[in-house]
């Protein structure tokens, strides 16, 4: 990634110094014309060679903040795609390595691992499909969301049954705490994206025996959603960072850093706020608060 | 090939590719450990030394180049094959810059990555020859030493510093730099642990430990392996 950054950066410092240094050149000799020139017709044409060369500085100017953006926008998308691309791939790869386990002469007792193994990352890679469809929406119009006014428990345990077929129960304690009744106005979809995003998030930034909870409980005027884990927890400088596009906790991560910024996104068209709270080396948690639907 | 199991860790932060990956490789007879961040692939990498790597690039942690940059950095050369969803020529092409011996992409297929782990397993054994300073001689591969004909028993980090020394007879090394390509990733000790362990090995190695023949001190700088 970083040698396709540096080409651009040189492409970009090529063209300026291609632009700069004829510029330069013909200002000094138009310059040169105007001081050492006796004739009126030196004297015109060494203005001309200077506009000439003024036209060029803002044409090279523009073209290299042009060139700039578009090799920034360029680097981002390809970005994206390699992520998504990764995150296709290894599924993937766990389906095709347990398949072929199964074909080698591999022991009986490890039969049954596999095949849950490949049942497994099937449900992973519906996940990591229906994540790049929900970035491939979240650029249109929250309007679209179709609302309706009711608990979330029913869509919170919906995202946590489906989560729970993503993971072995023997690698992660996954707990779920639903305490919730008042009615909120919300997308059945979104909110499941929602929740699903923050799950995938807790269980990719979780090292080993990892612990993650997901709670809601009615608080006066509003219902808080958590998704809490014992992961590595982020630096408090970063707590505001992690919701923008593109921001990652750490570049050599995998992900493609959307995933917090359309969870931020969905939440706020939902006219909600997130958080997040999180203590180095203990976890983080991100508390979702949602306006409880006022009666009609 | 050899009497005792030989000894792959894999460094992979998918449970579900690591736990395929060890299952494959404990049925084909070899000893797995297995590390799912790069803190812990790093430490082990260094202190359970394998005698190859299966390692993942996208690691929680330092990631899997930076994990095998300090070990070559460190002159561990245990084999490594790169396993990565990174495809690109750019990709590969940095990995074995690196240090990597081969580079296999997700989706991968199983017998091949096998049959790839065992020609790096068999070349190594072909590619380090024996060392013979004196009447010691070090095979890296079997990580054996012997004085004459008699056997020596060495603890790991005594073998690698006496390798270490024996890769570059009569070029003196200061206590940092063993302590940097002896004990490697996450040491906390001092140079005195470097002395112990010169001490250790003079009382195997040499004749007269306090008039050493192999094993010399060099004054302000550190130790050197007399040719």
């Amino acid at each position: 990634m970083n040698r396709r950054t540096l080409s651009l950066t040189g492409a970009i410092v090529a063209i300026t110094v291609g632009v700069l240094v004829p510029v330069l050149l013909s200002t000094t000799v138009g310059i040169v014309a105007i001081a050492i020139g006796e004739s009126s017709a030196d004297l015109v044409l060494g203005i001309l060679v200077i506009c000439l060369a003024a036209g060029a500085i803002g044409g090279g100017v523009a073209a290299t903040v042009l060139l700039g953006r578009r090799a920034r926008i360029a680097r981002l998308q390809s970005d994206l795609l390699a992520n998504v691309t990764h995150e296709l791939r290894t599924p993937l790869a766990g389906i095709r390595l347990h398949a072929q386990t199964l074909q080698s002469d591999i022991d009986p007792e490890h039969r049954e691992e596999c095949v849950n193994s490949i049942v497994r990352e099937t449900v992973w890679l519906e996940a990591m499909i229906d994540r790049v469809l929900t970035w491939r929406t979240a650029s249109k119009d929250w309007a679209l969301l179709d609302l309706t006014r009711e608990p979330v428990g029913d869509v919170l345990a919906a995202a946590a049954s489906r989560f729970r077929k993503m993971i072995d129960p023997d690698e992660v304690d996954f707990a779920v705490d639903l305490e919730t009744s008042a009615a909120v106005e919300h997308d059945h979809r979104a909110l499941m994206s929602i929740i699903l995003n923050l799950l995938v998030n807790a269980y990719k930034y979780t090292g080993d025996e990892k612990k993650i909870r997901l709670a809601a409980r009615d608080e006066s005027d509003e219902v808080v959603i958590t998704v809490e884990d014992n992961g590595p927890g982020i630096p408090r400088r970063q707590h505001k960072r992690i919701f923008e596009p593109f921001h990652r906790a750490d570049n050599s991560r995998s992900g493609a850093g959307l995933g917090l910024a359309i969870v931020h996104h969905q939440v706020e068209a939902h006219k909600g706020s997130i958080t997040v709270d999180s203590v180095k080396g203990e976890g983080s948690t991100f508390s979702i608060r949602l306006p409880v639907a006022e009666d009609l | 090939m050899t009497e005792s199991p030989q000894t792959v860790l894999i460094i992979e932060d998918d449970r579900s590719l690591r736990r395929g990956l060890a299952m494959n490789f404990e049925y084909k007879g070899f000893r797995v450990l297995t590390a799912a961040t790069g803190d812990e692939g790093m430490k082990k990498a260094f202190d359970a030394r394998p005698d190859l790597i299966i390692l993942d690039i996208i690691l929680p942690g330092p990631s899997g180049l930076e994990i095998l940059s300090a070990l070559r950095s460190r002159d561990r050369m245990v084999p490594v094959l790169i396993l990565s969803a990174r495809d690109t020529t750019d990709h590969k092409i940095e990995g074995l810059n690196l240090g990597a011996d081969d580079y296999l992409t997700k989706p991968f297929e199983l017998p091949e990555l096998l049959a790839r782990a065992e020609a790096m397993l068999r070349r190594r054994t072909y590619d380090e020859p024996v060392l013979t300073v004196g009447d010691v001689t070090i095979d890296p591969v079997k990580r054996t030493v012997t004085l004459g004909s008699e056997p020596v028993e060495l603890t790991a980090r005594e073998f690698d510093l006496l390798l270490l020394l024996a890769r570059a007879p009569g070029r003196p090394f200061s206590r940092d730099a063993i302590i940097d390509r002896v004990w490697g990733w996450g040491f906390s000790g001092t140079n005195r642990t470097v002395d112990n362990c010169i001490l250790a090995l003079r009382q195997k190695i040499e004749a007269d430990p306090v008039r050493p023949r192999y094993i010399l001190t060099v004054r302000q700088v550190g130790y050197k392996l007399e040719p």
